[in-house]
């Protein structure tokens, strides 16, 4: 009776095990990310070396995504998976965990903590929207560099070089959004959006940041935060408000409906591409092109003559 | 604080967030008291939780995040769940409470696998159907208030013109279909309202929440009358008032979401009710139950000392100790016999009790009206001293 | 059609969950009867009178009213049911209850005013119930209630009533005021039928019977039908009766 049993565990193992010896050289590194902004990443660092999927798509709220039973499979099957951390996949933090099988890369674990913001109402938590201060960007990139060379040092070189590559493309983007940000009239440098989701943006590049719902689209804005918002537009007289492609824009509305009615007309400045990118196969649909859609539309907006 | 009460009616966010709050409590409160009344309460649970795959379904059908498109596929979904509760109760052998169970869950469920599926397609986070769970009353928008008056204007329109085919109906069905009044039709009228209401506070308050509010002030009107018109008529306003006041509430406290707040203003006045109210409520039940105990005790007592005195020559006093042994069931003979003697119907003598001359009228009268065999004993006694 | 009779059924049959309740009933109630149904647990006899009100559908069957259809007759039907099939805990007056019976007449959202307010306190004082008009409901006795539900009907002022068990649980008061309202009944002309469970009062109350165990056993003036024969078919013999006109008293066995 207890043979058979013992047999098949050797069996079973020698099967798990085996999957691991797979010379990964012979073929793709298959890579599963948890966004957008992170699969960008692991492609450019990748290149042809790796086939890259991400469980989040464009318009995807990553502070409510649940895992369903595909992505646990796809998450299982692949060679290495990249996420954010800081808990920006809340809803799936469980999920994440579970995944022991195969190595799990939080993009984040490579920055200094005291790079990181703290938002005020989360004690202990650091806000993670970190993809939107391209400087702190570029060490993740680092990060997944090392992580993709630990995996196959066969293909080392190919990696660094596209990182290079990479990091110059990033430190021009940098110098881009700085230009851009600066020639906003000082005192129109104010940014509301539907979430907190730019602090980071806001620190790196000298504007004020605003959010109606806090770091987490899950919260729910009261109608205080509504009525506090408005009267802030309106005393500060904004010209534009912005909504954000993953988030609902009703409660934006809502609030620019409020500013209206105290007297003051603020314009909805676009959209804004907060915690997703843009469709795939267009500009917006990479990281470069999100930051500097992003970017172009809040200076358009707020250098408008009110 | 004045600013709060009085501030709400110049600011456009409080006073919208409010007026469609309180809209929202008028109907839920007064299709909730029938609902309540006709012991299905828990179907504005299983309705409300039932219009979640409508939504889902709305927006997979349509790719609009219309407010009007959702609404109406939530409706529909609701419409849907209560046919279905209705037909497995009368084809099957699944009592009331089961099927609405059942409805509940596997429409709710159906409702999360859709969102879920949702989820990943690219615009879906635009669309917000997640807030349809909780509700974002702080996002109403003006147009989004003159819809839900006119829904309710409608629905509170119907209500009164069949308020007494509503009344008799629900009080007692089968006289009414005896009448020829149509008992299914009214029904599934009925129904349909309280799908409306439902759907009304969707927006607001959201699927999980939006029962309290059907179930909550119905539940506090019940507390406070017994004339059916005032019942509904104080539902109504205790809705209201916990719209209202869940705005008000949440606009002065930061980062405190409406819909929730709102909620748990409906659930305190049922608290309140609940404890409080003058005949129903717990408190003054109690309270009144041990007074009426305490006063039987103590006529019990002055009548066995009433006994005693006519037994004895004179004003003859008896322990509390001798007391207590004629009355073993009566535990608490001491303080009794003191709150007598603060009444002066009793006094202390020696080492004893004795009845007062007030006591002893008292205790007349009391024979007068009862019948126990104290009051025959003091009786015969008393006609034979006469 | 028989316009004489008031209540004419025919091969009425009625099944629940495929068990048969009434089985190929036929019933004649001539105008003017005051007519008992009698039959043990289960025999049917609320489902008949149900039947009658259109309130259940049958498998097979007719029943006219004073000639009619009965769906086109309704306003004719004044019935009275069994006190428990109603929540005493809702909150409305004994004078609410009674204004009720006249919603027929009122029709459709039309409101009760002084007119029926006014029929409801006579019949109020006739069921001697007069003090009563503000009281609620959950605060009467099972007399009081049984009352209250006579009045109602009596405000409907139908020709043809229908009552499931008056004089089930009622104190001595109440159940003469139910027999006093029945004769004055049929003084009016009026047709009373009631499913009765004291076969001890049968021949006293009332002037037909009908027998009932899922099928008719038998019915007619109680002088002719109320037999012991008819009883134990109906019964199934398990039944100690007196009959009153019998000199010697022999237990059905």
């Amino acid at each position: 009776m207890k043979r058979p049993v013992a047999l098949a565990l050797l069996l079973f193992s020698l099967v798990a095990c085996s999957r691991a010896e797979t010379d990964l050289s012979e073929r793709k590194i298959r890579a599963v990310t948890t966004t957008g902004m992170i699969g960008d990443a692991v492609a450019r660092v990748g290149g042809e070396r790796v086939n890259v999927s991400s469980l989040m798509g464009p318009g995807v709220d990553p502070h409510l995504y649940r895992a369903s039973a595909g992505d646990v499979r796809r998450l299982n099957e692949a060679d290495i998976v990249f996420y954010n951390g800081l808990h920006l996949e809340a809803a799936m933090a469980d999920v994440l965990q579970k995944t022991t099988r195969v190595k799990t890369v939080a993009v984040s674990e490579g920055i200094d903590e005291d790079r990181l913001l703290q938002p005020p109402e989360f004690k202990g938590q650091f806000d993670p929207h970190i993809w939107f201060d391209v400087e702190l960007w570029s060490s993740t990139v680092k990060t997944i560099s090392e992580a993709l060379i630990d995996l196959d040092p066969e293909s080392a070189e190919t990696y660094r070089s596209n990182t290079d590559r990479y990091l110059v493309e990033l430190d021009q983007l940098h110098q881009y959004v700085r230009e851009r940000a600066a020639s906003i009239d000082p005192a129109k440098r104010v940014i509301v959006t539907a979430h907190d989701a730019f602090n980071y943006f806001g620190r790196a590049y000298g504007l004020e940041v605003r959010g109606l719902q806090g770091i987490s689209t899950a919260s729910e804005a009261g109608a205080r935060d509504v009525r506090e918002l408005a009267a802030f537009i309106a005393e500060r007289r904004i010209p534009a408000i912005f909504v954000e492609s993953s988030v609902p824009t009703r409660a934006i509305e809502a609030v620019q409906a409020a500013v209206r009615a105290n007297g003051f007309d603020v314009a909805i400045g676009g959209e804004l591409y907060s915690d997703a990118m843009g469709d795939a196969g267009t500009e917006e649909g990479t990281y470069i092109g999100m930051v500097r859609h992003n970017v172009d539309t809040i200076a358009t907006a707020l250098s408008r003559q009110v | 604080m004045f600013e709060v009460l009085f501030g709400w009616v110049s600011d456009y966010t409080l006073r919208t967030v409010a007026l469609g709050s309180a809209t929202l409590g008028v109907v839920s409160g007064v299709l909730g008291s029938f609902a309540l009344l006709r012991r299905q309460s828990l179907l504005g649970d299983a309705l409300s939780h039932a219009a979640l795959p409508g939504i889902a379904a709305a927006f997979l059908l349509t790719h609009s995040k219309a407010p009007l498109v959702l609404i109406l596929g939530a409706g529909i979904a609701a419409w849907l769940g209560a046919l279905l509760i209705n037909g497995v109760v009368s084809t099957t052998r699944i009592k009331t409470d089961a099927a609405m169970g059942v409805v509940l869950s596997v429409f709710f469920g159906a409702g999360v696998v859709l969102l879920t599926y949702i989820q990943r397609l690219p615009d879906a986070g635009k669309a917000g159907l997640d807030k349809f769970l909780f509700g974002q009353a702080a996002a109403l928008l003006g147009r989004d208030v003159v819809a839900m008056a006119l829904l309710s204007a409608a629905v509170l329109l119907t209500v009164g013109l069949t308020w007494k085919e509503l009344k008799l109906l629900t009080f007692d069905p089968g006289f009414a279909a005896s009448l020829g009044f149509p008992v299914r039709a009214l029904e599934a009228m009925l129904t349909t309202l309280l799908v409306v209401a439902i759907v009304i506070g969707l927006q607001a308050v959201g699927v999980v929440l939006m029962s309290a509010l059907v179930v909550a002030p119905a539940a506090a009107a019940r507390q406070w009358t017994d004339r059916f018109g005032v019942m509904v008529l104080i539902s109504a306003v205790v809705g209201a008032f916990a719209g209202v006041a869940g705005a008000l509430l949440s606009s002065t406290v930061e980062r405190l979401p409406t819909g929730p707040t709102i909620v748990l203003m409906a659930i305190t006045i049922v608290m309140i009710s609940m404890l409080f109210a003058p005949h129903r409520g717990l408190l003054v039940r109690t309270v009144q139950e041990r007074r009426n105990r305490r006063r039987l005790r103590s006529d019990v007592l002055l009548m066995d000392l009433y006994v005693l005195s006519l037994q004895h020559e004179g004003d003859h006093p008896h322990t509390s100790e001798a007391i207590t042994a004629m009355r073993p069931e009566v535990t608490d003979v001491r303080p009794s016999l003191e709150a007598l003697e603060e009444r002066r119907l009793v006094a202390r003598k020696d080492d004893g009790w004795v009845i007062t001359d007030p006591g002893r009228e008292v205790a007349q009268r009391l024979v007068a009206r009862e019948e126990s065999p104290e009051a025959e004993l003091a009786e015969v006694l008393s006609e034979g001293e006469a | 059609m028989d316009s004489q009779l008031a209540i004419q059924v025919e091969d009425l049959t009625v099944a629940y969950n495929e068990a048969a309740v009434l089985w190929d009933v036929d019933l004649d109630v001539p105008a003017g009867a005051l007519m008992a149904i009698v039959g043990p647990n289960g025999a049917g006899k609320t489902t008949l009178i149900l039947s009658i009100l259109g309130l259940v559908r049958p498998a097979a069957g007719r029943i006219s009213i004073a000639g009619r259809p009965a769906s086109e007759a309704r306003r004719l039907v004044g019935y009275v049911p069994q006190r428990g099939s109603v929540d005493w805990d809702f909150p409305t007056t004994v004078l609410d209850v009674v204004v009720m019976g006249r919603y027929g007449a009122l029709g459709w959202i039309k409101r009760p005013g002084k007119v029926e307010r006014e029929l409801a306190l006579e019949a109020l004082a006739q069921v001697g119930m007069e003090g009563f008009t503000d009281r609620h409901i959950s605060e009467l006795s099972g007399g009081q209630r049984q009352r209250v539900f006579l009045a109602r009907a009596l405000v409907q002022d139908a020709s043809v009533y229908l009552m499931d068990e008056p004089f089930q649980g009622v104190d001595a008061a109440t159940e003469k005021t139910i027999v006093d309202l029945l004769r004055g009944f049929k003084a009016q002309g009026k047709t009373v039928v009631c499913v009765h469970h004291d076969l001890q009062t049968v021949e006293e109350y009332f002037d037909y019977v009908m027998l009932l165990n899922v099928r008719r056993v038998a019915s007619g003036p109680v002088s002719e039908v109320f037999t012991h024969e008819n009883l134990r078919l109906t019964y199934g013999g398990r039944l100690a009766f007196r009959r009153r006109e019998e000199s010697t008293s022999e237990p059905a066995r």
